[in-house]
């Protein structure tokens, strides 16, 4: 009989459906189920503020803020654009903008994504009220960065920006979400883990609209660790408007402890504009980041430059080390030294004549440390740059610093594929050649002078949260105190009215310090000054550095003089 | 079998009313969260439909089915003028026109075509012999059915212009006719398969690829489909309980109060109470069948037939598609998803099963 053929039919398909039902709600039901209690239970995470940043003296550097963001829950939305429109009028943001940004952050139907980034607070608090007509529309409020001195302390504070999914995949383990800010220069790098707080947040029962239906937990987040600097926010802003228009270095430092009173890199940016939303807010950072000057670089430590003639206080010392030259002994400057067939000249063409290593300093003579570097030898001259900490990263807490070049036989033959010769021993006792170095490393040599023979660390944070920063203890060189001594007499002497430092004199303050006029492949001459004062007793040890800046002697010493009048007044006049 | 004759002909009318009070359950789960500030009481306005329908059923048990059939042609014009009325001022909702509106009151011709279509083939088929027919008749029945298939599908609503076909063919087999031209049909019918495809609105074949892979779209199309599977899921055996059903009271479950209504089932009453709504089902058309096995009146059998397929195509398309073992389709789960030309349309096809089964002509 043909019905019982339509019957079978019948009952097979019945079987089929008991097997399916039973297959999704027996076999996979505990898979279902976990599904089902994720789209149910959603967790709103509440953003830890950063910790905040301050100066010596307590004074705010960096802050969090509080800023309103609007979302839109993208089922919501998606269904009733009249929500996405209402939004526009009241932000007064175009809808394709919106749309635009709701596409570029939906990542679940239900988890509210962001359309508009620090709504002004009236605007927000004008959205909560109409939040009932408003569907589907959250305002987060959300911590923002803010830098209260901007340029001036862009490159020592650095920036922070949103993680990218490589990192996030990485960095997961330990505490990241991808919707979190991670320190990417400066201060907020390298302390990112102690400046990021715990994020804390709502566990929540939602409905499909994403709508709170009751809160099941509560964590409350917690605040990142504060930074108090060794920085003094005055002298580095009156460093940073002193040199703003400049492309310089300048740094300021206890040449005992190795604390940073001030680290100033000009040209410099804005750190604002990369935290903060507003609508041209990628093309700004465009600018920021194709400017030719290179503005994010921290020149006093991620920029090796030829030093120049502060390079004779190593090899001055060098020489008084190895015996080379005597403090009485003098040698002949006629104005050039001839070496085989080269000529290398004195920058004082008509010769310094007969002088004890004392004025040579003075007059940053070429011929005597010429004579005297070729006299110790490339090796006992590389030894010294190395025990002065030149040839590699000062260990300051910044990263991405240079470590500079220290060159010798063994680099030459391996880089260039030669032998080394006496002309450039020549060169590298005045500075030049291949020899390469940080301003921060300059400073930590005249340190050394200063102190009496320490190699110290710099260092800018004093303080994380309560805690003492653990500073590395200096290093102890082994140099003569009489040998230190000659070279500190030859420094002062830079500073009077017959050296090449004239122009560094302050009134009531003696000061200690070396010139450089350094010499690049192409363009005007770096300039260069480094000091410390008292030179007595000294409590300041200062680095200026102008790239491309000229004369040392006129530039550089020109800017230290007004440098130091500030520090004098501030400081030294109690 | 075990049941004697005298208490058998009661399980056809209390598995449907039990069906019945089970739907208004699920409809009051289903609409009780509901969107804050449009609650809609669907219990209600299905228990309206229900009166409606229950009062229509009664009237063609009263009277006999003979007289359905005589006026089955007139029917089938009417209903026909109904669909190329919607098709030409109807007001579309969802965005598809299937509704027209007569004195304030939508109906779905292309609901009452399902009773329409299967009385007229009845009267058609049981006036000849396959024997003495042959082809002839059998391209009338195919004209028959072409016309509301194309008009529907016009509307466009896929899944209620295809279930006409396969009672077509059920109608035809009990007939009499030969198997070779159901293979035949069904081997042409594949062979224009890709030429329907290029046929079918983007939205058609949208549901359809989604079917195959609910993941390349989980947001928009495959939406649906995951959300229902989570449901049921979730469900397990014993159900998370009346009103406890977080995908259908928080909202996550679309149109779970018409054509998703068995997700809600899963979810709150579980594998048990699935079971029970499906094992109902299979009493009221296996009772179906069994009047047209023991009948050897080809007019009842061949409605009987056609009454018990169409229950069936939507049981199984209905459920299989909450599953996720079918595309979506828009038909509803017969007595139980809310829509009131839906439950009036099927209330009278039950009655007209009730009438065959109490008829002792």
């Amino acid at each position: 009989m043909r019905i019982v053929h339509i019957k079978l039919v019948i009952l097979l398909s019945f079987i089929l459906l008991i097997t399916g039902l039973g297959r999704i709600q027996l076999f996979k039901g505990q898979h279902y189920k976990r599904q089902s209690r994720e789209n149910r239970v959603r967790l709103i995470p509440i953003m830890a503020a950063r910790g905040n940043i301050y100066d010596r003296e307590g004074k705010l550097l960096a802050k969090s803020r509080l800023s309103f963001n609007a979302a839109v829950i993208p089922r919501e939305a998606g269904s009733n654009s009249s929500t996405l429109t209402k939004l526009s009028a009241i932000l007064e943001i175009p809808v394709a903008a919106l749309r635009e940004k709701l596409k570029q952050n939906a990542i679940n139907p239900f988890v509210p994504a962001v359309v508009a980034e620090d709504i002004p607070k009236k605007k927000a608090i004008l959205i909560e009220e109409k939040i009932l007509r408003l569907k589907g529309i959250v305002i987060e409020t959300v911590p923002l960065r803010e830098y209260v001195y901007e340029e001036s302390t862009a490159h020592l504070i650095g920036y922070i920006t949103k993680l990218t999914w490589q990192e996030y995949k990485k960095l997961r383990f330990y505490g990241y979400r991808i919707v979190d800010f991670i320190g990417r220069t400066g201060l907020e790098a390298a302390f990112d883990s102690y400046l990021k707080g715990e994020d804390g947040g709502y566990q929540i029962e939602v409905d499909n609209k994403g709508r709170w239906i009751k809160i099941l937990g509560h964590k409350a987040p917690r605040k990142g660790k504060d930074l108090h600097l060794t920085i003094d926010i005055e002298l580095q802003n009156y460093i940073y408007n002193l040199t703003k228009e400049r492309k310089a270095a300048v740094c300021v430092m206890n040449p005992f402890s190795g604390e940073v009173l001030a680290m100033v890199s000009t040209p410099s940016f804005n750190p604002n504009v990369i935290v903060s939303p507003s609508p041209q807010r990628s093309r700004k950072i465009k600018v920021i980041f194709n400017s030719k000057d290179s503005v994010m670089t921290n020149r006093n430590i991620q920029s090796a430059y030829p030093s120049g003639s502060v390079f004779k206080v190593v090899t001055a010392l060098c020489a008084l080390e190895t015996k080379v030259v005597d403090v009485g002994q003098t040698i002949n400057c006629p104005g050039y030294f001839k070496l085989g067939r080269s000529t290398f000249r004195c920058w004082y063409s008509k010769g310094h004549g007969e002088e004890t290593i004392i004025d040579a300093l003075k007059n940053s003579c070429n011929v005597f440390f010429y004579k005297a570097g070729l006299g110790a030898g490339i090796d006992s001259l590389s030894s010294y740059a190395r025990q002065f900490g030149f040839g590699r990263p000062t260990g300051i807490e910044l990263g991405g610093e240079a470590a500079g070049l220290v060159p010798d036989k063994e680099w030459k033959l391996k880089k260039k594929g030669e032998r080394w010769y006496d002309g450039e021993t020549v060169i590298f006792a005045i500075g030049q050649g291949y020899f390469l170095a940080t301003p921060i490393q300059i400073l930590r040599m005249i340190s050394v002078i200063a102190n009496g023979g320490n190699l110290v660390c710099p260092q800018i944070v004093k303080k994380i949260a309560d805690l003492e920063a653990c500073s590395k203890k200096p290093r102890r060189l082994n140099f003569k105190k009489e040998n230190l001594d000659i070279v500190r007499r030859g420094l002062k002497l830079v500073v009077s009215d017959s050296g090449t430092g004239r122009r560094a004199q302050v009134e009531g303050v003696r000061v200690a310090g070396k010139t450089a006029t350094a010499q690049t492949s192409s363009g005007l001459t770096h300039a260069c000054f480094t000091c410390f004062f008292p030179a007595d007793k000294p409590e300041f040890a200062l680095v200026v550095f102008l790239e491309h800046g000229g004369a040392g002697g006129v530039e550089a010493a020109g800017v230290s003089r007004q440098i130091i009048e500030f520090i004098k007044r501030k400081y030294l006049s109690k | 079998m075990i049941l004697s004759e005298r208490k058998r002909s009661y399980l056809l009318p209390s598995a449907l009313i039990l069906l019945l009070i089970l739907g208004c359950a699920a409809l009051y789960s289903a609409s009780y969260g509901g969107e804050s500030g449009t609650k809609i009481n669907y219990v209600a306005l299905q228990l309206r439909w229900i009166a409606i329908g229950a009062c229509l059923a009664g009237l063609v048990f009263i009277i006999n089915y003979k007289r359905l059939l005589e006026l089955s042609y007139l029917f089938y014009a009417a209903n026909l003028i109904l669909l190329l009325i919607v098709m030409f001022i109807a007001q579309p909702k969802l965005g598809a026109a299937r509704w027209v509106s007569f004195f304030g009151v939508n109906c779905q011709p292309s609901e009452l075509m399902k009773l329409v279509i299967i009385l007229t083939l009845a009267r058609f088929l049981s006036s000849y012999k396959y024997k003495e027919a042959g082809a002839g008749c059998v391209a009338v029945c195919l004209i028959l059915v072409f016309f509301p298939v194309i008009l529907i599908l016009k509307q466009p609503d896929l899944g209620t212009s295809l279930i006409f076909i396969p009672i077509l063919f059920a109608m035809l087999y009990i007939w009499g006719i030969r198997l070779r031209y159901i293979v035949l049909t069904f081997i042409s019918g594949a062979a224009a398969a890709p030429l329907l495809w290029t046929l079918l609105k983007d939205y058609q074949k949208q549901r359809l690829l989604v079917f195959i892979n609910p993941d390349i779209d989980p947001l928009g199309a495959g939406y649906t489909i995951i959300q229902s599977k989570i449901a049921i899921g979730s469900g397990g055996f014993w159900g998370k309980g009346l009103l406890r059903g977080s995908q259908g009271q928080l909202n996550f479950l679309p149109e779970h109060h018409t054509d998703f209504i068995f997700s809600c089932i899963g979810e709150e009453w579980g594998f048990i109470g699935a079971v029970i709504v499906i094992l109902l089902f299979f009493i009221i058309i296996w009772e179906g069948l069994n009047i047209a096995q023991r009948s050897e009146n080809m007019e009842k059998k061949l409605l009987a037939v056609g009454i018990s397929t169409l229950f069936v195509l939507h049981v199984v398309i209905n459920i299989c598609m909450c599953i996720g073992l079918m595309p979506v389709v828009g038909l509803p789960l017969p007595f139980i998803s809310y829509g009131g030309s839906h439950i009036i349309v099927f209330l009278i096809l039950a009655g007209i099963l009730l009438n065959l089964k109490f008829d002792d002509s």
